[in-house]
């Protein structure tokens, strides 16, 4: 409407609930669409696992449709605060009715067991509760690399491209909650666009992946399983010693490629897919990317060497490469024992970690963007200690950086350390050995899911307490939705009017 | 529709707002990238920061695929580069925003089509002939003409000797066809009558006619149209320059202003007037300019609270018609419940401007009019439309909307409950803020 009385455009509540849950409602229907997939794999194999897929459907779509159909009142009205709500809650959601098949398979896992493993899945951090994946049901594990797929570029974002009612302001402030990064880049006049882009982008490279996998030494189904959760950048596999078990260098080669691409901007990715491959080359942050893939290579293969650990040709090269883009990526899917690497190894891994690869990515991690924020601000800083007077503004990719920004930077890697940290003194205090407190804290948040047996005592996260299930599901939320989205929801401010 | 807006003022800003919340893709450009962050972030749109006529901008800003290309910088020749930029570009139409005439004079229509812009809005000019016509019907708060007159909408505050005053609608009907009560604002709400509605003294009723029908409508309202004369205007403005340039050569206008400079200018310019120079909000120079005396006063300088305060002190003195203008759209609705005769807003008359286009290029849209928490779309029933189904009582309409009235061939005709669409009328709907999607459901069933 165009001209408004005041009083007419003011929220009558905080959060206006109603168009909030209805919206979820319609969510959960497209993840019970979802569900028909895995459904039908049990049904097509013989599997009994149907049933718990089955359960699962029910239970999403009956609960999909009283919240879609059953809530009355309230306005349509979406703003910033329903925003980042309902993306919180949707994730969240999405993992509740997510882990029911967890719950109900043959593998039985409990209800924290369960929810880790769904919230491990969306938030494509790979940690898994389950120590032999290859009991699973050809289901069960088509269902976790599927969430791991859906989660990798967003589920709010998938349901923007698919559900037209969601292409509006409300929508745009979920889009804002979700996307990863300083500033998100929209790629048409509408978020719907927008949407549509970037799923037809990953769902195309994921079928590209799919075939080449198929190609190599992989069936169809590991091969779909694996394209879903290392475009994702995910790390699920289908095997215990998850790729180490294919013994390939042509699998470890394709997927590196596909985990990098998955660490990526997809934003460029479309670019370079148009052709425009220049814009590739002229992005700051890219070129970051790949400079620090070959620092960090040459210092693992170096440690391999000096460690001791060389063993063939594989073990310099496509060993060391899979490994630092894995772990960068967030992806954690695991080619050998980097283990008995040498230290520096350790090192170089933990601290790529932390910083992953490009914001707007499937990835995990605070993202590069920031990292090179900071550094070229220290940089100016050294330079300001000599010529005091002298204006030097940050620029990355030609954009100059606000103080605002600079600010918001700061106090980002800030607090996402001190999550870190938060998780590493909560699972100490549970009895878990420290160092292993805080690996499993720090790979969790950075939605990395490398194994917490880094110092050889446990092989998977299924350790873990059952408290210490439910504070590493939080801060795999909280790492995926890039902290504000979720902290946000604990300022008294937030819920007041 | 694809529309690209260049320069992110207040119309330019208003437009990308209120079209992307109506399903339009939207990409707004504007050189101030600090502008633009906030209406990102919380806005479904596009936005690009650059230099307006820059080429790089505008093919980021998408200017070769545009079916409406809008530039609404405040700079005139930026505006007009950067139509010709983009209509090279492939641009399907384009708009540029111009501050003088010489765009809108009919004798370099084809200079300025060659220049690549399809259509101006120069928003002064548009406003001062808004003013001219709140003259010309002083009675009437609101006045709109569609094709040509063929149907008016006028606006009316009731006063408490109006002879409709506490009578219900129903019976209104029965003495008279000839007008139709299409909406009513009482203190903050704009609601859509029924018949059981009796309209009170202070509420703004919006009544469509046909052209013969408006002496009934002055008759019911208990309004005589006051001759005027001789006005006052405060505020030497573009929209002044105009007022005093266009007006009849039957009103005596006199305009006051600060600047002499200016006011030198003005007097060279507009011989017709006579120039005050001095400021408005004194009490000496108002009554120099003839305050006492005057029928009509025209505020235009201080901003809308300046503005609104001048017209309340004009109307103590006895100054039948009262108009101010008021820049800031958030305050309209506000200032409509003070008495202020006629309220003038530059982005609204604009924007109203650009949806008129928009119908004129693309006949998915349907908005025309924008009014208090209300619109007016206009809409052609199509061939086998359910709207043809019967007579417009037995259609069970939702309650945000009526049919106020229709053209059908070429002649303005009213709707009541009695009356049987027929395919290709073009039909006006007064709908309620937001309901717009459903008036354009009901024609697309």
């Amino acid at each position: 409407m165009i001209v408004s009385d005041f009083k007419s455009l003011i929220p009558k509540k905080a959060v206006n609930f109603a168009q909030l849950l209805r919206v979820l409602g319609s969510l959960l229907l497209v993840e019970a669409v979802f569900m028909l997939a895995p459904l039908l794999t049990c049904i097509g194999y013989g599997e009994d696992d149907w049933r718990a897929f089955a359960v699962a459907l029910i239970a999403t779509v009956a609960s999909g449709c009283a919240l879609r159909f059953c809530i009355r009142g309230g306005s349509r009205f979406m703003g910033r605060r329903e925003g980042c709500l309902l993306t919180a809650v949707v994730w969240v959601a999405f993992s509740l009715f997510g882990m029911i098949p967890f719950l109900f398979s043959a593998i039985h896992l409990n209800v924290s067991e369960s929810f880790f493993e769904a919230m491990s899945g969306f938030t494509t951090t790979g940690a898994t509760v389950i120590r032999d994946v290859e009991v699973c049901s050809h289901g069960i594990l088509l269902w976790r690399a599927l969430t791991q797929w859906v989660g990798g570029l967003g589920i709010v974002l998938f349901t923007l491209a698919i559900i037209p009612s969601l292409n509006n302001n409300g929508g745009l402030s979920m889009f804002n909650a979700e996307v990863s990064g300083i500033t998100h880049d929209k790629l048409g006049a509408r978020v719907a666009n927008t949407a549509k882009i970037l799923w037809g982008v990953y769902a195309m490279i994921t079928l590209v992946l799919v075939g080449l996998l198929w190609a190599g030494p992989m069936n169809l189904f590991d091969s779909i399983c694996h394209a879903m959760s290392t475009l994702s950048t995910g790390g699920y596999s289908t095997k215990n010693e998850s790729i180490a078990a294919f013994d390939s260098p042509y699998v470890k080669t394709v997927l590196t490629l596909f985990m990098f691409i998955g660490g990526v901007n997809f934003a460029l990715v479309f670019a370079a897919v148009k052709g425009h491959f220049s814009r590739l080359w002229h992005n700051d942050v890219f070129r970051a990317f790949l400079v620090f893939i070959g620092v960090n290579y040459v210092l693992t293969a170096g440690s391999v060497i000096g460690s001791g650990a060389y063993s063939g040709w594989e073990s310099i090269t496509i060993d060391p490469l899979f490994h630092i883009v894995s772990a960068m990526t967030s992806t954690g899917l695991g080619a050998g024992n980097f283990e008995s690497w040498g230290a520096l190894t350790l090192v170089v891994t933990m601290s790529m970690m932390y910083v992953g690869a490009c914001a707007g990515s499937t990835t995990g991690g605070a993202k590069i963007d920031r990292v090179l924020y900071l550094l070229k601000s220290f940089r100016i800083e050294v330079k300001r200690a000599i010529r005091p007077r002298a204006i030097m503004p940050v620029s990355v990719n030609g954009q100059f950086v606000t103080p605002e920004r600079s600010n918001e930077i700061v106090s980002f890697l800030m607090i996402y350390t001190l999550m870190i940290i938060f998780g590493g003194v909560v699972l100490s205090a549970m009895g878990f050995p420290i160092v292993d407190a805080f690996f499993s804290s720090f790979s969790c948040m950075s939605n990395n899911g490398l194994g917490a047996g880094v110092t050889g005592i446990t092989g998977s996260y299924d350790f873990l307490p059952a408290a210490g299930k439910w504070v590493m599901s939080f801060l795999m939320l909280a790492g995926r939705l890039e902290v504000f989205t979720v902290i946000v929801l604990f300022a008294p401010s937030f819920w007041r009017r | 529709m694809k529309i690209t807006i260049v320069g992110a003022g207040r119309v330019g800003m208003h437009l990308a707002k209120y079209l992307s919340a109506e399903h339009q893709d939207i990409i707004i450009v504007d050189e101030d990238a600090g502008k633009l962050s906030a209406l990102d972030a919380d806005f479904n749109l596009m936005t690009v920061a650059g230099n307006p006529t820059g080429f790089r901008t505008l093919r980021e800003a998408r200017a070769a695929e545009a079916d409406l290309f809008i530039a609404v910088t405040p700079v005139t020749a930026e505006n007009i580069v950067a139509c010709a930029t983009a209509r090279s570009m492939g641009a399907r139409r384009t708009v540029a925003r111009v501050d003088r005439y010489d765009y809108i004079d009919a004798r370099n229509s084809a200079v300025v089509k060659g220049m690549g812009v399809d259509k101006v809005i120069f928003p002064e000019f548009l406003a001062a002939q808004s003013i001219i016509g709140a003259l010309d019907h002083s009675w009437a708060t609101h006045w709109y003409e569609f094709d040509h007159g063929e149907i008016i909408m006028i606006g009316v505050e009731l006063g408490g000797e109006a002879p409709i005053a506490g009578l219900p609608l129903r019976e209104l009907s029965s003495i008279s066809g000839a007008f139709h009560v299409s909406a009513v604002r009482r203190d903050h709400a704009t609601i859509i009558p029924r018949g059981d509605y009796r309209p009170q003294s202070g509420d703004v009723v919006f009544v469509t006619t046909t052209r013969g029908g408006v002496e009934k409508v002055m008759e019911l309202t208990g309004k005589w149209n006051r001759e005027i004369r001789r006005v006052v205007v405060a505020g030497g403005n573009l929209i002044a320059e105009l007022v005093g340039l266009e007006a009849p050569k039957r009103y005596d206008i006199t305009i006051i202003e600060k600047d002499a400079e200016r006011c030198r200018y003005l007097a060279r310019k507009c011989g017709r007037c006579s120039i005050i120079n001095g400021d408005a909000g004194e009490n000496d120079v108002l009554i120099e300019a003839g305050i006492a005396a005057a029928d009509a006063f025209i505020a235009l300088s201080d901003g809308a609270a300046g503005n609104i305060l001048a017209c309340l002190t004009a109307s103590e003195v006895g100054v039948a018609k009262t108009i101010a203008e008021i820049e800031r759209e958030q305050y309209i609705a506000k200032a409509e419940t003070f008495g202020i005769g006629t309220i003038i807003n530059k982005q609204l008359i604009a924007s109203n401007t650009i949806f008129q286009m928009m119908i004129d290029a693309d006949s998915s849209s349907s908005k025309c009019l924008a009014l208090t928490d209300a619109e007016v779309a206009r809409l052609e029933v199509r061939d086998g439309s359910f709207l043809t189904s019967g007579a417009v009582r037995e259609l069970r309409l939702p309650s945000e909307l009526t049919f106020a009235g229709m053209i059908r061939g070429g002649k303005g005709v009213l709707v009541t409950g009695d009356t049987r669409f027929k395919p290709h009328d073009q039909v006006l709907v007064f709908c309620l803020g937001g309901a717009l999607h459903k008036v354009e459901k009901l024609f697309n069933r």
